[in-house]
């Protein structure tokens, strides 16, 4: 998708080349069907003690939640999503972070909307003020904005393009996130390196908000 | 925490490959995900002591499953070790992570790798969506057809998209897809 012609303007109408899909959905919406895979070693620390690295130069797990709702969507509590909502409290409440600790997320966005109730699940807007932060921009590679910020809190989100931008092939998402987070924390992200990145958060879901797992990383 | 877990390495294949067209398979990329993954972590894959898979729906897009046996293929050292397969619709992959993590928190296992992959484009879109109806309520929330299944999801979150929602998130997302080349 990151190589589709297509303009801003383009990408915000319906049109021949970007037809609806389920309104107000359009093509540039939806993720595309994709072909891929992500992979990581996961190592203990006491691990990497016995072969001599240094800590300190890589990500650690600093707290995850995980949960599970009802598989319909007319079960859940939409737009509130509690269930899901629990699984990011979790994995704060281990890592005794809050969303202003962090420097920046992968979020699912399987659909332009998913995004949105997303930074509203994950607290890092307050419930229906998602669109808002978008507005200000808070969520934008600082490499890519047009205007200069002025908010008090900013966290890039995304930074590679996301489901819809660089592609979702479900079972590797979760994993590509993860990869994203430690080459953030690593600075080894290249061109949408986030600067200063020592705390990250990976949010993964599946079907309608059914199964979410948020993680934060951190690097000491 | 019992035990912390780190990130040693990893490593991904470029989302906008077509196996189909390559001649390849899902196996390929497992394959060739895990050796980015063990050559990033600059360690021999003998130390690696267990595999976690992340795969939604092979069964179905692939017909292949028993993902895990293509673990050992990776290297041949990594025959042997136990496998695991993780699914949860778009958070099969989170799930596998979460697999790897808690076997190291629980002092099962100190170096676990870790894959997550899927091939979709190997059917038409039709039927390619009814596949990914599997994620949702598949036998009470399809109705007529199987893009309808995604419809109806959509049509639930509806309540609360105004259409400034989408474009004002696509403005900074398609920005960050055209500056961002996905590494290979």
């Amino acid at each position: 998708m990151r190589d589709a012609d297509l303009t801003l303007d383009c990408a915000s109408q319906v049109s021949d080349k970007n037809p609806s899909v389920a309104p107000p959905l359009k093509v540039s919406d939806c993720s595309q069907i994709t072909d891929g895979a992500a992979s990581v070693v996961l190592v203990s620390g006491k691990y990497l003690d016995k072969i001599g690295r240094d800590k300190n130069k890589t990500a650690r797990l600093l707290g995850y939640g995980h949960t599970t709702d009802y598989l319909p969507l007319d079960k859940k509590d939409a737009p509130t999503f509690s269930i899901a909502r629990k699984a990011a409290e979790k994995a704060f409440r281990m890592a005794n972070l809050t969303p202003r600790d962090l420097q920046g997320a992968e979020v699912h966005d399987c659909f332009s909307i998913t995004e949105i109730v997303a930074y509203e699940i994950l607290g890092l807007a307050e419930s229906g003020k998602g669109v808002e932060l978008v507005k200000s921009g808070a969520t934008a590679l600082p490499q890519v904005r047009t205007e200069k910020f002025k908010g008090p809190f900013q966290i890039p989100v995304n930074a590679g393009g996301g489901l819809i931008a660089d592609g979702h092939p479900v079972g590797a998402t979760g994993v590509r996130q993860v990869f994203e987070a430690y080459q953030q924390l690593t600075e080894q992200a290249g061109a949408r390196q986030i600067e200063s990145a020592k705390k990250f958060l990976t949010f993964n879901m599946g079907g309608s908000l059914t199964t979410s797992v948020a993680m934060v990383w951190g690097r000491d | 925490m019992s035990e912390s877990v780190y990130i040693l390495g990893g490593g991904r294949t470029d989302f906008k490959r077509n196996l189909k067209k390559e001649g390849k398979t899902i196996r390929h990329i497992i394959i060739e995900a895990g050796k980015k993954a063990i050559d990033d972590a600059k360690i021999d894959p003998a130390e690696i002591q267990a595999g976690a898979v992340g795969n939604f729906n092979a069964g179905q897009f692939t017909k292949q499953l028993q993902l895990g046996a293509f673990i050992p293929e990776i290297d041949p050292k990594l025959r042997g070790i136990p496998t695991m397969h993780t699914e949860a619709a778009c958070a099969s992959g989170a799930l596998s992570v979460l697999l790897g993590a808690e076997w190291i928190i629980g002092g099962f296992y100190d170096v676990v790798l870790v894959v997550g992959a899927e091939q979709q484009k190997t059917m038409s879109s039709l039927d390619g969506s009814d596949v990914l109806g599997a994620a949702a309520d598949y036998h009470n929330e399809k109705p007529d057809t199987a893009i309808s299944c995604f419809r109806n999801c959509s049509g639930g979150l509806r309540r609360f998209i105004s259409r400034n929602t989408a474009r004002a998130k696509q403005t900074w997302r398609w920005l960050h897809g055209k500056i961002t080349p996905t590494p290979s």
